[in-house]
């Protein structure tokens, strides 16, 4: 749980956007890679996989998005879905833009506990971005002999909406994790192989819960029908972790808005065991 | 830090020594009975409400802040720090207030740079309370009329002079070169002390009703209680220890910056996703997030429950909602 | 007979002859200065509903939570009787979810004083009603020192009159109590929450507090039934009534028109008629 303390949390330090890459076919998804516009800012910057951060636009305002590279890769990567005033207004910049960052911020995955055991990841929709970053991040070749098993199952509701397909085909070749990707309807598409929705994948592809981590990532409905056939494997509340959402201001545990009982989502999490989750009041 | 005596006159001439040198803010009189004002003489003070409309909370956590501006290039910028301050008159539950906001702000790894520069700047002058108002519960959650808590000098009205408690290192320079209290003194103070806090006559079992919202999240008592709340803001906003806040930013011809404004979560988008998802929709939840947050959250969070007693929201509450009246309504489900 | 028995013994037997699900009044509030609306569903609940002068609220504005119940009863006096007036014809109400329990209003008083806005009323009797508890009172003449700051203020060059509008205004706090308590304002988005295009700015600005409580004024026009609800409710003891009873005033001015009091006449601007004054065209 790395709480970086900055000196003035509030200041964000400046990003130029180097590319701009459209996801999906509605062409509502963006991912923005960032560059650090001050080197020393960049030395500074050190986040694990799981952590989000504000992007701020000088005039328009600041959201929270979770980081979508892992640490070794040399841009900051952010995908961006056009929902409202900030993300709008951020979807209009093109690269060379500057635009202000201010994080780590959260907690991350659990990389410590995750270590020798086998890792099941499981995502749909637009929420697979600090999932990205962990994948990334778990097969470097400097991490990857720490943890055993790596499944991942990502669904989207059709190809076209399927984020990071480069990475996506990349992994599918690679013997270094088992990569299930489906999709709602395939529409006669002949990629992804498989149609189906994620739970429903999930449990043919029933990955073992002896010794296991699973990280889960999507949006509530996916975690309504997911939850039970993780139970069915066998996952104990302390084996499946989730990332949830809030409504954020300060990032830092202090305006208010995210919070779930005496939690707030910017510092206790965004990273929750279902075991903490069965603690807390239903508020979210 | 010996108490010492300062009599009226040796306190107008203190306050009026300050002004010259700080800014220096007061209760003075006002249509709504007193509020805070930065005052320009010692005659502007006004001490016979026993509390301010607006809570205190503004001298740490001011009701709106500029954070930053942006320049040209939109790099942000930060303002210049809000310089020496003197607060007089503040009662002791504004001051366990403060003292709140202080821990919730910069007790913790994450250091609120702003908060922090205007705790370190300000110094705090109280007034014990010699009668309570009829909303006044401090009692009730730990506090007094009479307590130090948060303050860097107490003062207690004697009639004639003043009994000056210093509490910090701040109190102890400004009350030094007054003469030391006397028994005589010492012992009217406390029995003023032991005649107010005898008029508070408000309990509240607090740890029950902590065990009491732990379980009682999905209990029907809450639906119950807000039916009459008609959602405005006064009583997050007039609370001494409600700190939530909202970011925005404003263009003004060319001139970028951005603020830091009181929210509250009594407000219906408060909790609002933009994708329209909306947690706290319902005026039930909203209302249950209040008490819950003062009476359990915060103790979570900081160690300590966070009402002080003011009794602010029972007084300013426009459908006539007691804060008393709702914890002895929650206990009394269990 | 004492009021409150009467109140009390009628929604008793509203209740039990289930003509209504629930009858709206008021009751006391140990420890609070203004007495709390009840929502009177059974007998025990009845029995303690009151009304007096320290009801300080409308109570027309919780009608619209029940607007999905087939019929409520609710103790009305001559303002809220002209609010629940506006709602019918705004289409927020029907008239037979309503049971109107008429009672005579001689004005809130706040700490020992009568409220501004009682103080000048026109229309201290229910304008409609099913049923009256007890009888009409004497409509009491408008305080003239009120009529005369008034007119004093209106006399004031326009510079004066924005110094002293600014002094009060920048006050505001933005809790929206004025908004939350008015039975006129029940938007489901209010042009302060809009974010897509954002309207008003939310800090305590000048500028935008103005622009909240003008704009907030204007929505009113044609509609506000200068009850006081508002300034009762504001916490920091604006003058919020200021706005409304100039907007009211101009409206009857120009279009003769008085709202919530004629059930028959639709609000003044949502009507045109051709002898409406037009001498803002040249």
């Amino acid at each position: 749980m790395s709480n970086v303390s900055r000196q003035n949390p509030y200041k964000p330090v400046m990003m130029r956007i180097e590319q701009v890459i459209i996801e999906n076919d509605a062409r509502d998804l963006k991912t923005f890679d960032l560059s650090f516009v001050n080197e020393y800012e960049r030395a500074q910057f050190k986040f694990i996989p799981g952590q989000f951060a504000f992007l701020s636009i000088a005039g328009v305002g600041e959201a929270p998005f979770g980081i979508a590279s892992a640490p070794h890769e040399p841009l900051i990567k952010f995908t961006v879905k056009r929902v409202g005033v900030f993300t709008t207004a951020l979807h209009e910049l093109e690269p060379r833009a500057v635009i202000g960052m201010r994080g780590p911020w959260g907690n991350s995955y659990p990389f410590g506990l995750m270590e020798n055991k086998d890792v099941v990841i499981v995502s749909g929709g637009f929420s697979f971005t600090t999932l990205r970053a962990t994948i990334c991040h778990l097969l470097h070749p400097e991490n990857r002999s720490r943890y055993r098993r790596i499944t991942v199952i990502y669904g989207a509701r059709s190809p076209g909406e399927l984020l990071y397909k480069k990475e996506l085909q990349g992994w599918e070749k690679d013997p270094n994790l088992n990569l299930v990707i489906c999709v709602d309807r395939l529409n006669g598409a002949d990629w992804p192989a498989r149609e189906g929705l994620v739970p429903n994948v999930l449990k043919e592809v029933a990955p073992d819960s002896n010794n296991a981590i699973a990280l889960v990532c999507g949006p509530p409905i996916m975690l309504k029908y997911t939850q039970p056939v993780l139970k069915d494997l066998g996952f104990k509340p302390d084996q499946i972790f989730l990332s949830l959402e809030n409504r954020m201001k300060c990032g830092i545990g202090k305006c208010g808005h995210c919070s779930i009982g005496p939690k707030y989502v910017c510092l206790d999490g965004p990273v929750f065991s279902y075991a903490q989750l069965l603690d807390l009041p239903p508020d979210y | 830090m010996n108490p010492r005596i300062i009599t009226k006159d040796e306190l107008n001439r203190l306050i009026d020594q300050l002004i010259n040198t700080t800014k220096v803010y007061a209760p003075v009189r006002d249509k709504t009975g007193a509020r805070w004002a930065k005052i320009s003489s010692s005659t502007e003070v006004y001490l016979e409400e026993v509390n301010t409309r607006d809570p205190a909370k503004g001298f740490f956590f001011p009701r709106c802040e500029l954070l930053l501006k942006f320049d040209q290039q939109g790099c942000p910028v930060e303002p210049e720090p809000p310089g020496a301050t003197v607060v007089f008159g503040i009662r002791p539950c504004d001051a366990r207030g403060l003292e709140f906001i202080k821990k919730f702000y910069t007790g913790q790894d994450r250091n609120d740079p702003y908060v922090r520069a205007r705790v370190e700047q300000t110094v705090l002058i109280g007034v014990a309370c010699s009668q309570p108002a009829p909303t006044c519960f401090c009692l009730a959650v730990g506090g007094s009329p009479h307590s130090q808590t948060g303050l860097d000098l107490l003062l207690i009205d004697l009639g004639n002079a003043y009994l000056a408690q210093p509490v910090s290192e701040k109190g102890e320079e400004l009350s030094r070169t007054y003469p030391e209290a006397d028994e005589r003194s010492l012992k009217l103070a406390s029995e003023l002390r032991e005649k107010v806090e005898a008029e508070i006559r408000t309990r509240i079992d607090t740890e029950r009703l902590l065990a009491i919202l732990k379980d009682g999240f999905n209990s029907a008592v809450w639906a119950e209680l807000s039916k009459r709340c008609v959602n405005c803001g006064i009583c997050t906003l007039l609370c001494p220890t409600c700190h939530c806040f909202d970011i925005t930013d404003e263009s003004v011809r060319g001139k970028v910056a951005r603020y830091r404004v009181w929210d509250s979560c009594q407000f219906p988008f408060y909790s609002r996703h933009a994708s329209g998802h909306n947690p706290r929709f319902s005026p039930s939840s909203r209302f249950r997030n209040r008490v819950m947050d003062k009476f359990y959250y915060t103790v979570e969070q900081v160690g300590e429950i966070s009402c002080v007693g003011c009794g602010r929201c029972s007084a300013n509450c426009p459908a006539g909602i007691n804060i008393c009246q709702t914890v002895q309504e929650i206990m009394e489900t269990k | 007979m004492n009021p409150d028995d009467l109140l009390r013994s009628r929604a008793k037997e509203l209740l039990n002859s289930k003509q209504v699900r629930v009858v709206l009044g008021w009751t006391a509030s140990p420890g609070s200065p203004v007495s709390t609306p009840l929502f009177a569903r059974t007998e025990e609940d009845a029995d303690r509903l009151k009304v007096d002068e320290t009801c300080s609220l409308n109570l027309a504005n919780y009608l619209l939570r029940f607007k999905d119940e087939e019929r409520v009863a609710i103790v009305a006096r001559g303002c809220e009787s002209r609010s629940i007036v506006v709602l019918i014809q705004e289409n927020q109400l029907r008239r037979e979810q309503v049971y109107i329990l008429g009672k005579g209003c001689t004005g809130v008083f706040v700490q020992g004083v009568k409220s501004p806005s009682c103080a000048q009323c026109r229309y201290p009797n229910p304008v409609i009603y099913d049923e009256m508890l007890g009888d009409p009172v004497e409509p009491a003449e408008p305080d003239p020192a009120l009529t005369q700051a008034d007119a004093e203020f209106d006399r004031l060059s326009q510079n004066e009159r924005w110094e002293i509008v600014s002094a009060d205004i920048s006050r505001c706090i933005r809790c929206y109590a004025c908004r939350q308590v008015c039975p006129n304002c029940y938007c489901p988005v209010c042009f302060v929450d809009a974010s897509n295009p954002q309207l008003v700015g939310k800090t305590h600005n000048l500028s935008d507090n103005m622009l909240f409580h003008i704009i907030r004024a204007l929505h009113m026009a044609g509609r506000c039934v200068e009850c006081g609800a508002c300034h009762r409710a504001c916490p920091m003891g604006i003058d919020l009534m200021r706005f409304n009873r100039r907007v009211c005033r101009i409206v009857q001015e120009k279009f003769n028109a008085v709202s919530g009091v004629d059930l028959n006449y639709p609000p003044a601007l949502t009507r045109f008629a051709p002898d409406d004054p037009q001498e803002f065209i040249k």
